[in-house]
C-alpha cells in the first residue's frame, strides 16, 4: 500500500471560502499535533489496531496538505512517545514497521518533496530505534535538509523530559569538562540544546480524542502556545476541525504573542545576569569576559551540532551498508531459483526476508504471511 | 497552497470562467466575513462561557444539519481519584486583588475534596503579594487544616516527610497527629526556569560518569528536592508568645506590625494561629510534586509560563474567570477528573 506524503486534492466551496477568510487574520507559523485515538478509532470499527494506525497516518496526509493550504510552515507531530514502548510487542513492531515503510517511500519521493520544499526533521532519541530506522530517519534528514520552505517535525521516542534531560546532561557534561562556566547557563542556552533548536516555538498545539493533557510531548516549548483540545478521534479529524483550531487561535493571537514577548524579556534577563557574572578580563581569549562567554557558547553549540551531523552521517552510511547486504542476498537467492525453488520476498518491518519454498502448495500460505507482516 | 479559484472543486466550464477571476477583488469580501465570523463568536462565548463550548453548539447543529451519528461517548462515572494536586493558572489579566476571597473559597473546596497541595500561578506576581493574606483567609475558612506556604529556592533533600509533617504539627499549638497538612505554592514564570538552571549547575558538580547516564528520573529526583531551615528561629518565637493573637488575627494592620516583630507573636486561641502558620512558611518547607490537574482561567487553554516539567500528566481545564467556578462547576471538573482513563502510553 504506497501512498504519498504529499496529498494534492481540490477543495469543496466552503472549504475554500473559509481558508480564504481564515488567511485574513494571523496564521499560525508552528503547529504541534498530538495524534491520539487511532486505537479506539480501529476498535469503533471493530478493526485491527494496525489499521487504526494507517487511518492515522492518512489523516497526517491530509493535515499537512490543509496546513500548505492555510499557510502554517511548520508542523510538529508525536507519532511515537517513548512510553509507547511500554505497549505490546506486536503493536510496538507493527508501528515501527509502518514507520519504516513510510520512510522508505519518502526516500523513494525525495524529488517531489524538493519541488514542495518540505524539509523533515527527526525529533527524539534515536538511539531507542531499531538500527535500520534509526539509519532511514539519518537519511531522511540529510536528504531534505536543503528544502525551505515547509518543515516537518516527527517526534519518533521522544518525550519532552527525555529531551530537557539530554539538554541538561549535554550543559552539565561542558560545566565539568570546563567548556562552560556554571553562569554560561540561561534558559536561551538550554533551548540550543533542544531537539527542536532549529525550530519556532509551536503557536498552536491540537491534541484529538478528547484527552486535555500534553502527555510529556514539547513542555518547554509549549509554554505559551495555544492549547486546543478536540474531541475528534484523530483519523476522524477533519479540515474544519482544523480551521476551528486556527479561528481559536486567531481570536487570542494578541495574547499569545504579548505572553512571548513577556517571556522574551525575562530571558533577555537572564542573559544579562550572565554577562554580569563574567570576570572583566579572561586571559585565554584577551578579551571581555562578555565576548568570552559568546566565544564559549558559541563553540559549545557548534560542536554540539558537530556531533549530531556526524550520528546523522555515519547512520546514513550504515544504511547504505545494509542496503548494499540486502542486495547481495537478493542476489543469491535468484541463484538459487535455478534448482526450481520459488523465491517470495516481501518486506518484514526492518528486514527484507527472502524465503525459498520448494512445494508450491506452501506458495499462497507464505505469500499471505509476509503480506500481512509487511503491512 | 490556495491561490485562485481553479484550486476549488467545480465544473470545468466553471473551472475555465473562475481561471480569469481576480482574488484581489474578493479580499474585502473576505475581511468583512472575517470581522462578522469574529463577532458572533465572542457574542455567543458571552453567552456560553468559553470557545468550546460554542464549538460544542456549532457541532450539534452541524450533526444535526447532516444528520451524521457519532458514537456515543463513554463516560466513567467517578471511578477514579480526586485531584491531590491541583494548580490554578491565572493568564495575565485575569487576576485582581479583590477576587481573593473567591481565590479562597476555591481552594477551600479543593482541601475539602482532598488535595494536599496546591499550586497557584500568576505571573503578574499580585498572588504573591497578598500570600499573608491569603494564609490569613485560608486559616479562618478551614481551622482544622495546617497551611504551609512553599518556598524557593531549593537546596537539600529531605527524604522523610512524615517526620517532616510531624514535627511541623509539634510546632503549632492545638494541632494534633490527625491535622491534615496543606501545602500552598505561589509560583511565577521564573521559579521553574531558575529552579532549573540551578540544578543544572548542581549536576556539573557530580562526577562526570554520573552525568553520562543521567535520566529524566535521576533529574526528577534532583527537581524535587525539599528544604528544612530555620527551625531554631522557631524556637526562639514560641518562647515569646502571649495570649493576644485573636486581636492580631481580626487587625491584619496589626499583624504587619508584629510580624516585623517576631519576638512579640502570640499563642492563639484558635487551634492552628496565623502567626505561627507564617513563621513556620519562614521555615522554607518545600515539597515538588507534578500538579495532577491544572484550572486555567483565562479566555484561552495555555500554561501560561508555568514551569513545564510538572506538566507531563497534568490535566487541563479552563474557565474564563474566577467567579464563573461555582459549587456545580467544580463538581463538574472532579467527576470528569476521576472518570479520565490514564493510560501512561500504553
Amino acid at each position: 500500500m504506497m501512498s504519498s506524503w504529499l496529498v494534492t486534492e481540490k477543495r469543496s466551496w466552503p472549504e475554500w471560502l473559509a481558508l480564504q477568510v481564515l488567511k485574513v487574520g494571523p496564521i499560525p507559523k508552528h503547529l504541534a499535533l498530538i495524534m491520539d485515538g487511532n486505537r479506539r478509532y480501529a476498535k469503533l470499527h471493530e478493526q485491527e489496531t494496525f489499521h487504526g494506525h494507517i487511518a492515522g497516518f492518512k489523516t497526517l496526509t491530509y493535515v499537512l496538505a490543509w496546513c500548505r493550504d492555510l499557510g502554517i510552515t511548520e508542523v510538529t507531530s508525536y507519532a511515537l512517545s517513548i512510553e509507547n514502548f511500554k505497549r505490546s510487542k506486536e503493536e510496538v513492531e507493527g508501528l515501527l514497521s509502518l514507520a519504516s515503510n513510510k520512510f522508505e517511500e519518502v526516500l523513494n519521493e525525495g524529488e517531489n518533496l524538493a519541488k514542495h520544499g518540505v524539509c523533515i526533521r527527526i525529533i527524539g532519541n534515536l538511539d531507542l530505534l531499531p538500527t535500520y530506522l534509526r539509519a532511514q530517519t539519518a537519511e531522511v534528514v540529510l536528504m531534505t535538509r536543503n528544502n525551505t520552505k515547509c518543515f516537518l517535525n516527527l517526534a519518533l521516542a521522544y518525550t519532552s523530559r527525555d529531551e530537557i534531560t539530554a539538554a541538561v546532561r549535554e550543559c552539565a557534561i561542558a560545566i565539568s569538562e570546563g567548556r562552560l562556566q556554571e553562569t554560561d547557563i540561561t534558559p536561551r542556552l538550554l533551548e540550543q540544546c533542544l531537539y527542536t533548536a532549529q525550530s519556532c516555538h509551536p503557536d498552536l498545539v491540537i491534541r484529538t480524542s478528547g484527552e486535555t493533557r500534553l502527555s510529556d510531548f514539547l513542555l518547554w516549548q509549549s509554554q505559551f502556545s495555544c492549547l486546543f483540545f478536540t474531541k475528534v478521534l484523530w483519523p476522524e479529524l477533519s479540515i474544519w476541525h482544523v480551521l476551528g483550531a486556527v479561528f481559536h487561535y486567531q481570536r487570542h493571537h494578541h495574547t499569545v504573542v504579548a505572553a512571548r514577548k513577556q517571556a522574551k524579556l525575562l530571558y533577555d534577563r537572564y542573559e544579562l545576569e550572565a554577562d554580569q557574572a563574567c570576570s572583566p578580563d579572561d586571559p585565554e581569549c584577551g578579551c571581555d569576559g562578555t565576548k568570552a562567554r559568546k566565544i564559549r557558547v558559541e563553540r559549545f553549540i557548534a560542536d554540539l551540532v558537530e556531533r549530531r551531523e556526524k550520528t546523522y552521517h555515519a547512520l546514513s552510511t550504515q544504511l547504505k551498508e545494509i542496503k548494499k547486504q540486502q542486495q547481495e542476498s537478493c542476489e543469491q537467492e535468484q541463484k538459487s531459483e535455478a534448482s526450481g525453488r520459488v523465491r517470495v520476498i516481501g518486506e518484514c518491518g526492518e528486514r527484507v526476508v527472502s524465503v525459498s519454498v520448494a512445494d508450491p502448495s506452501l506458495l499462497k500460505r507464505v505469500q499471505q504471511r509476509m503480506l500481512l507482516e509487511a503491512n | 497552497m490556495l491561490t485562485s479559484l481553479s484550486d476549488v472543486k467545480a465544473h470545468k466550464t466553471v473551472q475555465r470562467l473562475l481561471a480569469y477571476f481576480r482574488m484581489d477583488l474578493l479580499l474585502p469580501v473576505f475581511q468583512l466575513l472575517y470581522f462578522v465570523a469574529h463577532f458572533l463568536v465572542s457574542v455567543l462565548q458571552a453567552v456560553y462561557g468559553t470557545y468550546m463550548d460554542v464549538l460544542q453548539i456549532t457541532h450539534f447543529l452541524y450533526q444535526k444539519l447532516t444528520h451524521t451519528v457519532h458514537a456515543q461517548e463513554q463516560y466513567n462515572e467517578g471511578k477514579g481519584k480526586l485531584p491531590e494536586h491541583p494548580a490554578v493558572v491565572f493568564l495575565p489579566g485575569h487576576y485582581l486583588a479583590a477576587q481573593l476571597p473567591q481565590l479562597v473559597s476555591l481552594m477551600t473546596a479543593f482541601v475539602k475534596a482532598g488535595a494536599k497541595q496546591i499550586t497557584l500561578y500568576d505571573p503578574a506576581g499580585k498572588i504573591e503579594e497578598q500570600q499573608d493574606e491569603l494564609l490569613l483567609c485560608l486559616t479562618r475558612s478551614l481551622p482544622g487544616s495546617l497551611f504551609l506556604l512553599l518556598q524557593h529556592p531549593l537546596e537539600q533533600i529531605n527524604e522523610e516527610p512524615q517526620k517532616e509533617q510531624a514535627h511541623a504539627r509539634s510546632l503549632v499549638k492545638g494541632a494534633t497527629a490527625q491535622t491534615p497538612v496543606v501545602y500552598v505554592s505561589i509560583v511565577n514564570c521564573d521559579s521553574g526556569v531558575r529552579h532549573l538552571l540551578n540544578c543544572v549547575r548542581k549536576l556539573a558538580r557530580q562526577p562526570h560518569s554520573s552525568l553520562t547516564n543521567l535520566s529524566p528520573h535521576d533529574l526528577d529526583s534532583v527537581l524535587a528536592v525539599r528544604q528544612v531551615s530555620n527551625i531554631e528561629c522557631h524556637d526562639e518565637m514560641s518562647n515569646y508568645c502571649s495570649e493576644e493573637t485573636s486581636r492580631l488575627v481580626s487587625n491584619p494592620s496589626c499583624n504587619e506590625r508584629y510580624l516585623k516583630n517576631p519576638r512579640r507573636c502570640a499563642q492563639s486561641a484558635v487551634s492552628c494561629s496565623f502567626v505561627e502558620q507564617k513563621s513556620l512558611s519562614c521555615m522554607h518547607l518545600v515539597r515538588q510534586q507534578d500538579p495532577d490537574m491544572m484550572i486555567v482561567i483565562g479566555d484561552y487553554m495555555s500554561s501560561g509560563g508555568f514551569p513545564p516539567w510538572g506538566l507531563r500528566l497534568t490535566e487541563f481545564a479552563q474557565t474564563s474567570s474566577l467567579g464563573r467556578i461555582d459549587s456545580a462547576e467544580l463538581q463538574n471538573l472532579f467527576r470528569s477528573y476521576a472518570g479520565i482513563e490514564k493510560r501512561f502510553g500504553r
